[in-house]
């Protein structure tokens, strides 16, 4: 494992706050305390994702579409009892978690490709 | 009833971004077949790999570079002196910065442990090597980051059915390698399409074709059909005199050394911080009172 990791770490977690700060922004969250709660649930969820998914890239090797799959589900639930339990103004919490990282797993996707 | 239509609106228009990005994401399609190497480490992770399609220069510190099995072997498999040319057909991985990536080439074994770049005269295996050991060949790209101020727009007047030889198309103006020939005489229903015009220093006239029936080049709208064009290529500088290893020794130490701890440092950075937002959101955000909670306060109460 290289030390630019920790730069892919960084831009993954800068993108995604940027989106689901969006997404949350687009389904009516504005309370400012639930903006910062979905940037620090996604500080808490994303950054070990993405280094999970290099862990198994770089020793394990099972495969890697199946691991993504895994890794952003566990991200969904993980993010969705978090809302549950602390957001006060996030009213279906984990349909929420559902579409904040569908936008943020797609537009990773769609950047991927186009880069 | 208003508010909850007005929530399940603004979850609707969220469903529809996010399902238009996943759609835009499967539109997103390559229109050639493009080769891929017979190569398990490659298959393995196709998605992180980047298409290169590209010519370098093996041009290592030492007179050689070093080909390695895969990216994650800590051992060579051999060494290729400096100047062989090998094609990179992928890099790996797509997130690392461009002199700490690996690419995939094809070679040819000459003897044990020392390669050279194929010409067709033996089997060829697929190797990784880092790219910071490999200088680019002068190519198209090369030549469009040189010249790019110079470029300007087609303005049309170039008939390619007017000549009976094939058209040319070089790599690019003066390379002195013709990448195909196409007789328009055989593709009478398609025009060529020139994305920009170059002058060279003897005037001539050549147009960039992006795709042409799976081909793309320059073509020297001045002298299209002739063959003997001057080369003017820049010569390759910068190649560090080659020398092979003067034992191959297919063990690399260095790569195992310095690996292990860089990857735990990374881990307890992650959980670390893991651990502290976890914590923090538990100190200041309080949680919500659920049904039973509420009950209890109102029999207290």
């Amino acid at each position: 494992m290289e030390p630019w990791i920790l730069a892919t770490l960084g831009i993954s977690l800068g993108l995604t706050l940027l989106l689901e700060g969006l997404i949350a922004l687009v389904v009516g969250v504005r309370d400012k305390k639930d903006l910062l709660l979905v940037c620090l649930v996604n500080v808490l969820t994303n950054p070990a994702v993405v280094l999970c998914y290099h862990l198994n890239s770089a020793y394990i090797g099972i495969n890697q579409v199946l691991v993504k799959l895994i890794l952003e589900a566990l991200a969904v639930l993980t993010e969705g009892l978090y809302y549950r339990k602390y957001a006060s103004g996030i009213r279906y919490p984990f349909w929420f978690s559902v579409l904040a990282n569908g936008f943020s797993f797609g537009v990773g996707l769609l950047l991927n490709k186009l880069i | 009833m208003k508010m909850k239509l007005k929530g399940m609106v603004k979850y609707a228009a969220a469903l529809l971004l996010c399902l238009a990005t996943l759609i835009m994401t499967y539109s997103v399609v390559l229109a050639d077949v493009i080769w891929e190497p017979n190569d398990s480490f490659y298959k393995k992770h196709t998605d992180d790999c980047e298409y290169e399609d590209r010519t370098y220069i093996a041009n290592g510190e030492k007179g050689y570079i070093t080909v390695y099995k895969d990216p994650k072997s800590k051992e060579a498999e051999g060494y290729s002196e400096n100047g062989n040319t090998y094609f990179v057909s992928f890099v790996y991985p797509k997130s690392a910065p461009e002199d700490k990536k690996w690419g995939i080439i094809e070679y040819q074994v000459e003897e044990k442990g020392i390669f050279t770049e194929p010409d067709g005269s033996k089997k060829t295996k697929t190797g990784w090597v880092k790219m910071e050991e490999m200088m680019v060949n002068y190519d198209h790209y090369s030549f469009y980051s040189d010249h790019r101020e110079e470029f300007n727009d087609y303005s049309g007047g170039f008939d390619p059915f007017s000549y009976e030889d094939p058209i040319l198309f070089w790599t690019f103006p003066g390379s002195g390698v013709i990448g195909s020939r196409i007789d328009m005489n055989n593709n009478q229903d398609m025009d060529l399409n020139f994305s920009y015009l170059y002058t060279d220093d003897e005037g001539q006239e050549w147009g960039y074709v992006g795709y042409f029936y799976a081909s793309s080049g320059w073509v020297c709208l001045s002298d299209p059909t002739n063959e003997k064009l001057p080369v003017t290529a820049p010569n390759q500088e910068d190649l560090i005199k080659p020398s092979l290893p003067a034992s191959v020794d297919l063990s690399d130490n260095d790569r195992a050394e310095g690996e292990t701890p860089v990857a735990v440092i990374i881990i307890a950075l992650v959980v670390g911080l893991v651990v502290i937002t976890a914590v923090l959101i538990r100190i200041f955000w309080k949680k919500k009172p659920t049904a039973s909670d509420s009950s209890e306060t109102q029999k207290d109460a």
